[in-house]
């Protein structure tokens, strides 16, 4: 296949006019980085998450402290009578949770049996309300996809005005991409049939998102 | 899928008696245009955005070559590989190949326009694999073995009590009887279905919005989370994409992705927007353990330097298609192809040939509504007159029209013949039309007149109506 590949090249280098400058140009451009137009918006940013995360059908709520997190999560799972059973993610900060003993935790990748999984975000989009979440052995993929109720932990400082402030961050931490980096804007959801929209298609029903205002201790 | 677009006229005859069909699409059409207008009307930089989107497409297309080059070195740094189809049999080859190598028996697939282009699915199903397409609307319209009616809702054409009939009868098998009544019991229905087709599959197949040529990545979006099932669960994640979506950097994939969603369904971003980067890392709990993106060309080489460059920058947003006043009266089957309305009119007979789909380019009106849609500035209605002009020039078109042209062509090209002939035609309609004010048939326009009645002119043509006017002006001025 690899005359494809130079058949294809020849054609479009036949349909453009080749001049040597090209590669420089090209460098320079990929390296600038240039943000394009930006959609202007003067709420607060942690204000404008909120209001947009509620605008697709997740729920939010804001804890002062990690030590709060264990009872801010029964508290909802009581509420949408959900088995107080988590898959969570293995990272620093969620290991460090002292879960109170009605809660069963698990920290791993996730499986098909799996009803409520927790994870962490990388960064939040105040633009849109998404979440930011970046593969990685802190942070398994399959558990923003497999369970039913999926909830998200956000620390606060880490809410940006848009979705580039996520691209100048994974280059500022200069380590290669992640395999996978999901941007989750409420849960699954479909219109597909009769253009009716319906939660629940195949990935999470619930999406709850915990923003943690407080920084937690490195 | 073989073309059926020869047959349109068939095809939209039979559309129009419908009436299923011609409930979903009026259902269809409110919901897209008015979920479209709200998202704009929240979005005062569209314009801004829409110029920033085409410099940025138009810039990528000068320097594809490079940006390709860059994109396949990046995707083989992050550990995977880039295969390249010059046309879809060498498409479907890699991949069937690359499935065997995989030692697949099941595969999950994600929506993918490319990969209904080159009949994926056949060629998968022929080559003895069980191949579940896993986004609903492609899983509704797999069970009824049918091709997508549009490109982004492939099911827009099925009601609710059709889906819930194909479940009864294709779901017998997985122990599900009972006859479905809402659209939340059908949706969780696939989703127990699907969900052990998800975690069986050997090899997940997706396609691509954009390729970034910065990193490697490849860039999803969808509402439902299917496609990142598919392609996190199994050993080997094949994306499928043709060489045209390729763009510079995260950048430029940003304010793409502002245009893609709102002019799709109306909103601001999907559920999921995703980029991928190659396969697992050796310290990941999850994720594919071989990545591999097949690039399609299929003529989009030979439309980089010609007349339909334009059609190039499409982002297959469908908007045109959810505007067009002729995909809205027929559906997307009529045209007989994989990409129906105004870009599938223009896409389709330079991949198909123009003889094969020659009537496409006359299915449209003209009315400029898509371009005026087009979030990329694409002139479609410019593009299809292209087609029009070329089939002209072949002799593709039927005699008839030909010769009404000419004609046409004649009296266009002598304004003095013109006038007298219109002045003639004027007075006569007015005649025919004296006693109702209209007139209900005419000779060689029964098409016309069958479902409603011609108006009857005032008696003389505007150039004469206009003359008498400056006349009697320049005689009061005398006065």
């Amino acid at each position: 296949m690899t005359n494809s590949r130079r058949e294809i090249f020849s054609r479009l280098q036949q349909a453009s006019s080749k001049t040597e400058q090209k590669t420089v140009t090209i460098k320079e451009y990929l390296s600038a980085h240039k943000r394009g137009v930006l959609p202007v918006y003067s709420e607060n940013i942690v204000k404008r998450f909120i209001s947009k995360v509620e605008s697709v059908a997740a729920t939010i709520e804001s804890i002062k402290n990690i030590t709060d997190l264990s009872t801010a999560i029964y508290k909802y799972m009581s509420c949408y009578n959900i088995e107080p059973k988590l898959v969570a993610a293995p990272s620093e900060l969620l290991k460090q949770v002292k879960w109170q003993k009605e809660i069963t935790v698990e920290y791993r990748a996730a499986d098909a049996k799996d009803i409520t999984t927790l994870t962490m975000a990388y960064a939040g989009i105040a633009e849109t309300g998404s979440l930011v979440l970046c593969s990685g052995k802190e942070s398994p993929t399959t558990l923003n996809f497999m369970p039913d109720n999926n909830i998200c932990v956000i620390q606060k400082n880490k809410i940006y005005p848009y979705m580039e402030d996520t691209w100048d961050l994974l280059r500022k931490a200069g380590e290669t991409m992640p395999r996978s980096i999901n941007f989750i804007t409420g849960p699954s959801r479909t219109a597909d049939i009769e253009q009716t929209i319906q939660l629940g298609a195949h990935g999470p029903r619930r999406l709850h998102i915990i923003i943690l205002e407080s920084s937690p201790p490195r | 899928m073989k073309s059926k677009s020869r047959n349109f006229k068939k095809n939209a005859v039979a559309a129009l008696a419908n009436s299923t069909l011609q409930k979903a699409l009026q259902n269809a059409k409110d919901g897209f245009i008015n979920k479209r207008k709200i998202a704009l009307d929240a979005l005062p930089e569209f314009e801004q955005l829409r110029s920033n989107a085409y410099k940025i497409k138009e810039h990528t297309l000068k320097n594809i070559e490079a940006y390709l080059k860059q994109f396949e070195q990046q995707v083989k740094n992050s550990g995977g590989e880039v295969h390249w189809a010059s046309n879809t049999k060498e498409a479907q080859n890699i991949i069937v190949k690359l499935c065997q190598d995989a030692g697949a028996r099941s595969i999950t697939k994600g929506k993918s326009m490319v990969g209904e282009e080159v009949a994926l699915n056949e060629a998968l199903e022929k080559a003895g694999f069980e191949t579940i397409e896993t986004d609903l609307g492609e899983y509704i319209i797999q069970l009824a073995e049918e091709p997508p009616s549009h490109i982004i809702a492939p099911a827009v054409h099925k009601s609710q009590q059709q889906i819930a009939d194909l479940f009864k009868e294709h779901h017998k098998k997985y122990n599900f009887k009972s006859k479905l009544e809402t659209i939340p019991e059908i949706v969780d229905e696939a989703r127990k279905v699907l969900r052990d087709k998800f975690i069986q599959a050997d090899v997940g197949i997706t396609g691509a919005n954009f390729l970034i040529a910065e990193t490697g990545s490849t860039v999803i979006v969808t509402n439902e989370g299917n496609g990142d099932l598919t392609a996190s669960l199994p050993k080997t994640h094949i994306v499928i994409s043709s060489i045209e979506k390729v763009v510079p950097t995260l950048e430029d994939t940003s304010v793409l992705l502002r245009l893609l969603a709102r002019s799709a369904t109306g909103q601001e971003i999907t559920s999921y927007t995703t980029f991928f980067n190659g396969p697992k890392r050796n310290t990941d709990l999850d994720g594919p353990e071989s990545f591999h993106v097949v690039l399609l060309d299929n003529k989009r080489s030979e439309m980089l330097n010609g007349e339909f460059h334009d059609m190039l920058r499409c982002i297959h947003c469908g908007a045109c298609l959810n505007h067009c006043p002729v995909y809205n009266t027929i559906g997307g089957h009529a045209y007989g192809w994989v990409y129906p309305g105004p870009m599938g009119s223009v896409l389709t007979p330079l991949m198909q040939g123009l003889k094969e789909s020659q009537h496409l380019p006359f299915a449209s009106t003209l009315c400029g509504r898509c371009e005026e849609v087009c979030p990329m500035s694409i002139p479609l209605p410019q593009l299809l007159r292209q087609h029009r002009i070329q089939a002209h020039k072949e002799k593709i078109n039927s005699t008839r029209s030909r010769l009404a042209l000419k004609l046409w062509a004649l009296f266009a090209l002598h304004p003095l013949l013109y006038r007298l002939a219109t002045n003639i035609f004027v007075k006569l309609l007015s005649w025919l039309g004296k006693t109702t004010g209209s007139i209900s048939q005419l000779p060689f326009s029964h098409a016309w007149t069958r479902s409603r009645d011609l108006p009857s002119p005032q008696g003389q043509s505007f150039i004469s109506a206009w003359k008498k006017q400056q006349k009697n002006k320049r005689m009061s001025k005398h006065d």
